[in-house]
């Protein structure tokens, strides 16, 4: 769809290896090894309890892998961070966003503040400084506020402005998740299931979206989707995931020809 | 982990155990050989046999005390455990008691019943202590009571004086009763109104059993003496103010014409009470029970309150010169002792029970046997003890054991605690009639 | 109606200085997670300092508020860091047993420090009353009245309308998303038992100059914090100020009009009441009673 891949497909941004998650005697993933590139829409996918959220939650360091595991992340300044053993917040400053399968926004508060949260490891306003709004504070919340702007006019979300988040629409709600994801300008984007629960209407939406922000901003990301066509169609590379084991990775078109995910798949066609 | 713990847990209890018996070996070779030298020191009356089970051994005679010296009352009870205390380590200064020292055995209840039954049983059950002295809180004899009668343990001066030790064979009261104290404060009451039949008194009480009974003698003394009796308003035990108090106040003032407070109540409770009045701006006199005669009280309290503000004690403040508070304040300089808590009524108090205690103790050592039935049998026939003017002189053959049914009403000159009067002048006032509180 | 005036001025006294109580503690729920059972020694604390600042030192006591403000808020601080922190995940029960245990730390302390006698009101504010009509107000009520709403409102603009108090809510609401964000939930925990404390020992040095006796028996203000914050909603920040109105009002009538037994059973009879028709309170979320 879009040639990003000329930006270096040697450029490493995530390189996964041997994850195996564990919870009690059930391997919730096993073994999970592959690598992201920069600028690369990079598809996780896989049956309902495939693990694929469980990958994503070791990579930000929800869940911790077994030993053995190599999880290894490469800044926008080509540094490179090992993950494991850091806490979730650390990560997320390392430059990586998600989005939540089932929604995490605050629903209490408003658009804005949501989308202010999104710019928080970009706010250079200490613990007591913030507490006051003016001097410093206040020219950083300005810059803050200026990012969060574009990203309103982005999704298209500007009329929700000031509205408790708790009384939007779904579709609404997905939206600005992915604006708050993005309001953190990460280096590497996690969604997962973007699209779940909406019409077809605003799965086009959120297509567009996505295209957009990849031709404006360049992120790599890692997308978790259950609609084939979609994924089909944006994705450059796909894993595919089954009871927590690898079981095909490569193009589009390698794994459409895969043999273990076709017959995987059959079984469950009716749930894609 | 826990197996290395349980064995730990397993030597040590061995190791406790070889401590135990060896301690047991030695103390009764020791206590032997004291024993022996005591009989040549110690009057030949003194040389009692020891009871272990009744807290006497060949060379300490043990003594309980149980109250509350951490816990919200510690403000009162704290000091008194000190008087008891400081007198114990007097007597033992001065050669003993029946040819022994005298061992205190002290347990913190922090004002807790449950806490309170599970001293008691360390005390009169596994120290075996000869008596207890000076417990205090109302609600905690009242639960021992059967206990205490059941075991036929003495208890000598408690800090309290409820109906429910009257009845109790064994319990010596010493601080004057409700009753007593009404009659003390009616007849003073109407002394500074110009006679009862002028007086219009409400009384205020902290909400617990002993307040509901100084309501009750308050009243039938009050009413008897020709006076009028408004009602009874209760104070919370703990709580910011008595704004509600002093406001249903001032509407019995404007209604019936109060003019005197009857107070019931800790140290805590009258400086509520002062402080809000002051806030409203109500002036009224107040004349209480012993425990509103506290040196905070008059050092923390509104001046402008406190010129008419008294209470009715059996104990003479320390800084009253007093042959007793003379011969204790200069032992307590010569030993530099108890700096901190010396300056207070109830050392004095713990002071002069334990006083009485020991005078006892003699009595019954004298009899050739000091068990705690001798005790309590020698307790009863002290009929007239001075305490060097620390208290009335205490008669223990009164109805109801009351020891000390006498008292005086004591004031603030702007300095310091006087009397007013003496024990004396008060005597007539008692009527000596109790169990209005049921 | 002279009387149900001057009850209720009263009652609105008592009820701000319950409410700036409530507003440390269901600030440090609300946050947390830890039902803080030693919340009333940080007032007593406070209350105590201010007898060290004010009565013995002599200082300004705006001067003594600040100073007192800031020792207190490092405490709960370094409680943070050096006891809660290291509970997190534990359940709920054993880490209100260690509060309860600093409670009783906090108490021994001042114990041992002040002894156990008490000690009279403190004078560092205006004497004197206002009259209208019948109706006596005592400047320190309404001094405190003053104070605890500014206290208050100062607190509500920086939960409101700051970034820290904008990464408090977001914690309050979902951990999760919270870390999600990059906000180091230990942070914010740290700053919400600061902020708690702070309230409480602000509370503690007015009330001080309000309570007839300041004694060890003042962390029992403590426990008038909680159906105050039960009532308005245990999560709720606008209804722990509410619900501390409505205690110190109810409680200062029920005990002038039925007698001081009253007072403990409005304040919680109320709140039984309350429970029973709104189980979360006037403003608490109603997912919270699945907890």
């Amino acid at each position: 769809m879009v040639a990003v891949t000329t930006i270096g497909v040697a450029n490493p941004v995530l390189e996964i290896e041997n994850v195996t998650v564990q919870f009690g005697g059930l391997k919730a993933c096993n073994d999970v090894t592959f690598r992201i590139n920069e600028g690369e829409l990079f598809a996780m996918i896989g049956p309902n309890g495939a693990g694929k959220t469980t990958v994503i939650n070791a990579i930000t360091g929800v869940y911790s892998p077994n030993p053995g595991a190599t999880i290894d992340f490469t800044d926008s300044g080509g540094n490179r961070h090992d993950l494991l053993g850091q806490r979730p917040h650390d990560i997320v400053s390392r430059g990586i966003a998600r989005t939540f399968q089932n929604l995490a926004l605050f629903d209490a508060l408003t658009v804005l503040d949501n989308l202010m949260l999104g710019r928080y490891i970009h706010s250079d306003v200490g613990v007591l400084s913030g507490g006051v709004f003016w001097g410093k504070a206040l020219k950083d919340e300005l810059r803050q506020r200026e990012v969060v702007e574009r990203i309103i006019d982005l999704l298209e979300i500007s009329q929700y402005r000031n509205e408790a988040v708790g009384e939007l629409s779904y579709g609404v709600r997905k939206r600005l998740e992915l604006g708050r994801a993005l309001a953190q300008e990460p280096h590497l984007l996690l969604l997962d299931e973007p699209m779940a629960g909406q019409n077809l209407e605003e799965k086009q939406d959120m297509v567009r979206f996505i295209a957009d922000v990849r031709s404006e901003l360049g992120t790599t990301m890692l997308l978790i989707e259950h609609d084939m066509g979609v994924v089909m169609s944006i994705a450059e590379r796909i894993v595919v995931l089954n009871f927590g084991q690898m079981i095909g990775i490569g193009t589009p078109e390698e794994i459409q020809q895969n043999p273990d995910v076709v017959s995987a798949y059959l079984g469950t066609e009716s749930g894609v | 982990m826990q197996m290395r713990f349980k064995r730990l847990f397993l030597l040590m209890s061995v190791l406790a155990l070889i401590a135990a018996s060896c301690g047991g070996d030695s103390d009764d070779t020791t206590t032997t050989a004291a024993a022996g030298g005591g009989d040549t020191t110690a009057a030949p009356s003194d040389a009692v046999p020891s009871s272990p089970d009744d807290g006497v051994t060949d060379d300490t005679i043990k003594l309980g005390f149980m109250g509350d010296i951490t816990g919200p009352t510690s403000s009162t009870q704290l000091f008194f455990e000190a008087g008891i205390r400081a007198y114990t380590e007097f007597v033992n200064d001065n050669g003993g008691v029946a040819g022994r020292n005298l061992e205190l055995f002290s347990e913190d209840d922090q004002y807790s019943s449950d806490e309170a039954t599970l001293n008691y049983t360390k005390l009169v059950g596994d120290e075996r202590v000869l008596t207890v002295v000076g417990q205090g809180g109302s609600s905690i004899i009242t639960n021992l009571t059967t206990q205490i009668q059941d075991d036929k343990i003495p208890f000598i001066g408690p800090q309290q004086t409820i109906d429910a030790q009257f009845a109790n064979p064994y319990i010596w009261s010493t601080i004057a009763h409700y009753g007593d104290q009404a009659d003390i404060a009616i007849e003073a009451m109407a002394g500074d109104v110009g006679g009862a039949a002028n007086l219009v008194v409400a009384s205020v009480g902290l909400e617990v059993a002993s307040g509901e009974e100084w309501a009750a003698y308050i009243e039938d003394t009050a009413v008897k003496a020709g006076g009028t009796y408004a009602e009874h308003i209760r104070l919370p035990l703990t709580g910011a103010d008595a704004d509600p108090q002093v406001v249903r106040l001032k509407e019995l003032v404007d209604s019936e014409g109060v003019n005197y407070i009857a107070l019931h109540g800790s140290p805590g409770a009258a400086l509520r009470l002062l402080g809000s009045m002051d806030k409203a701006g109500l002036d009224l006199p107040i004349g209480g029970i012993f425990a509103v005669i506290a040196e905070n009280v008059y050092q923390e309290g509104p001046a402008d309150l406190l010129d008419t503000y008294w209470g009715v004690h059996t104990y003479t403040p320390p800084n009253i010169s007093t042959p007793g508070n003379d011969e204790m304040n200069a032992w307590l300089d010569a030993n530099g002792k108890y700096a901190d808590t010396r300056n207070n009524v109830n050392f004095v108090g713990g002071w002069v029970v334990t006083k009485l205690a020991v005078e006892g103790i003699r009595i019954a050592a004298a009899t050739g046997t000091l068990t705690r039935a001798s005790l309590n049998t020698a307790m009863g026939t002290i009929s007239s003890f001075s305490t060097g003017g620390q208290s009335p002189d205490f008669d223990c053959t009164r109805d109801g054991r009351a020891c000390g049914a006498a008292g005086r009403p004591y004031d603030y000159n702007g300095t310091e605690v006087v009397a007013r009067g003496e024990f004396a002048d008060y005597a007539s006032a008692l009527d000596l009639i109790y169990g209005l509180g049921g | 109606m002279d009387t149900f005036l001057q009850l209720t001025a009263s009652g609105i006294a008592l009820g701000s200085v319950y409410a700036m109580v409530a507003l440390g503690f269901v600030l440090v729920f609300k946050s947390t997670d830890v039902l803080n059972f030693a919340h009333g020694e940080f007032l007593m604390l406070g209350s105590f300092l201010a007898l060290t600042f004010l009565v013995e030192w002599n200082l300004n006591i705006v001067f003594a508020i600040v100073a007192i403000a800031f020792i207190v808020a490092a405490l709960g601080v370094a409680l943070h860091y050096g006891i809660m922190k290291p509970l997190v995940g534990q359940p709920l029960f054993s880490v209100v047993l260690v509060t309860i245990g600093i409670a009783i730390v906090i108490r021994a302390f001042l114990l041992m420090t002040y002894g156990p006698l008490e000690r009279g009101r403190i004078l560092a504010l205006p004497q004197g009353q206002l009259d209208i009509g019948n109706l006596v107000i005592p400047y320190v009520d309404i001094i405190l009245f003053l104070v605890s709403s500014a206290a208050v409102v100062i607190f509500y603009i920086f939960f409101k309308s700051t970034t820290i108090g904008l990464q408090m809510r977001a914690v309050a609401e979902n951990l999760e998303a919270a870390a999600a964000m990059g906000v180091s939930p230990n942070k914010v925990f740290a700053v919400s038992w600061g902020i708690g404390a702070l309230m409480a020992g602000v509370a503690g040095v007015m009330y001080g100059n309000f309570t007839a006796v300041i004694d060890l028996n003042l962390a029992a203000i403590g426990l008038r914090a909680f159906p105050a914050a039960m009532i308005g909603g245990l999560d709720s920040v606008e209804g722990a100020i509410l619900g501390g109105l409505i205690v110190g009002v109810s409680e200062q009538l029920a005990a002038g009009y039925f007698g001081g037994d009253f007072r403990d059973v409005v304040a919680f009879g109320l709140m039984f009441v309350v429970l029973m028709v709104r189980p979360y309170g006037f403003f608490g979320t109603k997912d919270l009673i699945r907890v």
